[in-house]
């Protein structure tokens, strides 16, 4: 029982949905997964806008297009018997290993956690993707430019150009949740690198292929660790290493 | 308040409750005590129930999201008092130790079952692993999946 919700309103449209998730106490609420489970006490408002948002998942052959609705479930089955070249339904299984929770945590409320443990978000960030989002008026903005204001209808993730898609991931066994994360493309002549995990905030580092020597893997690593902290699971200095590692194997799988 | 119909183990009910209200506290409100409050954040599988066919954790499900869904709970998998094939399954490989698990379980084995008629031992574990066990090692529930998959296969 989530004793401090008092309404919950069902609006008609989403210009609807963002005005009443302004007023005090309220929250937008499309899987719900992480709201229930945490049973906020500030909120007393669920402004419910699933039924608002497509949950159609698109593997096209220009981009990959998903309704925020889509649950992370849904993106596992849609690559079922296709080849996950974009690494989407690994990553939406890792960041959540209960299959019932993936039936109902939807992809848009993922990103608008911004679980910086999560593979997939991870994932997205280091794939460049695009965010449907609206406010005012429908925006297309990139992931890493969103300012959490609006609600996301859709993400795109463009394949043009990609050449390479890993993700490595550390964690103490396979189904806890990774400490340390890594995702690497290689799009065109232009590598990304994204690190995340337990940390306090995602690392970037772009450069030309042939610049993502291993000097610069290791100074982003020294410059990612930063981040990291000491704790039960390890070192600073040790998580520095574990990130060097993974991103040497996804330079070495290029 | 908030007032939803939705279907029950194969009748129709209308609720009317508490906006907040869990789709587990609701159903142990009524008897329906298969669905346990293990954890109360998704994580343990003690609640799981079929909606639509699709395995989820009830803590996490508000009732005002069930508007003309179906959710069946174990008691529904049972006929007349015979018992669904993967409940006879789990007893016959002593699969079933504590027993608390044991409900979560065979709803995510019935709803692979449902997508899957012959599951493969990765996809029996990928559908166990919101369930959590201290018990049992997941050995022979993992086998009573599989061996009643082996029957499917070869029918």
């Amino acid at each position: 029982m989530w004793a401090s919700i008092h309404t919950v309103e069902r609006p008609a449209t989403l210009e609807q949905a963002n005005a009443l998730a302004l007023g005090e106490g309220a929250t937008l609420f499309a899987g719900g997964s992480y709201l229930a489970a945490a049973k906020q006490e500030e909120f007393h408002t669920l402004v419910d806008i699933h039924t608002l948002l497509s949950c159609d998942v698109d593997a096209g052959e220009d981009a990959v297009r998903m309704g925020a609705g889509a649950t992370l479930q849904q993106i596992v089955d849609a690559f079922r018997d296709r080849e996950d070249v974009l690494q989407l339904a690994a990553c939406a299984r890792w960041s959540c290993p209960s299959k019932m929770v993936r039936n109902q945590r939807t992809i848009g409320g993922e990103i608008a956690r911004e679980r910086l443990d999560s593979e997939l978000v991870v994932l997205l960030h280091a794939l460049q993707t695009t965010l449907l989002v609206t406010a005012d008026e429908e925006i297309r903005v990139p992931i890493g430019d969103w300012d959490g204001l609006g609600i996301i209808t859709g993400v795109e993730i463009s394949r043009n150009g990609l050449r390479s898609v890993e993700v490595q991931r550390f964690a103490l066994i396979d189904s806890a949740p990774a400490f340390v994360i890594a995702a690497g493309v290689l799009r065109g002549e232009n590598a990304r690198f994204v690190a995340g995990g337990k940390t306090e905030a995602l690392s970037h580092m772009e450069a030309r292929e042939g610049a993502m020597n291993e000097a610069r893997l290791t100074a982003f690593a020294i410059e990612a660790a930063n981040y990291y902290p000491s704790d039960a699971v390890g070192s600073q200095t040790y998580k520095k290493a574990v990130l060097r590692t993974a991103l040497k194997r996804i330079r070495g799988a290029w | 308040m908030v007032k939803v119909t939705f279907r029950l183990n194969g009748k129709a009910v209308t609720a009317d409750e508490r906006p907040g209200r869990s789709l587990l506290g609701f159903l142990r409100g009524r008897g329906i005590f298969s669905v346990k409050h293990g954890c109360d954040h998704g994580e343990c599988g003690a609640c799981a129930v079929l909606i639509d066919g699709k395995a989820y954790n009830s803590c996490l499900v508000l009732l005002h999201t069930l508007e003309g869904r179906e959710v069946e709970t174990v008691e529904a998998l049972e006929e007349r008092g015979k018992l669904h094939p993967i409940q006879e399954r789990f007893l016959a490989e002593g699969a079933v130790q504590c027993g608390i698990c044991t409900p979560g379980m065979i709803i995510s084995l019935e709803a692979l079952f449902r997508e899957n008629g012959a599951p493969d031992e990765a996809a029996v574990r990928d559908a166990l692993t919101g369930n959590l066990c201290r018990c049992t090692g997941y050995v022979k529930p993992v086998n009573a999946a599989l061996s009643l998959a082996e029957t499917d296969r070869d029918e």
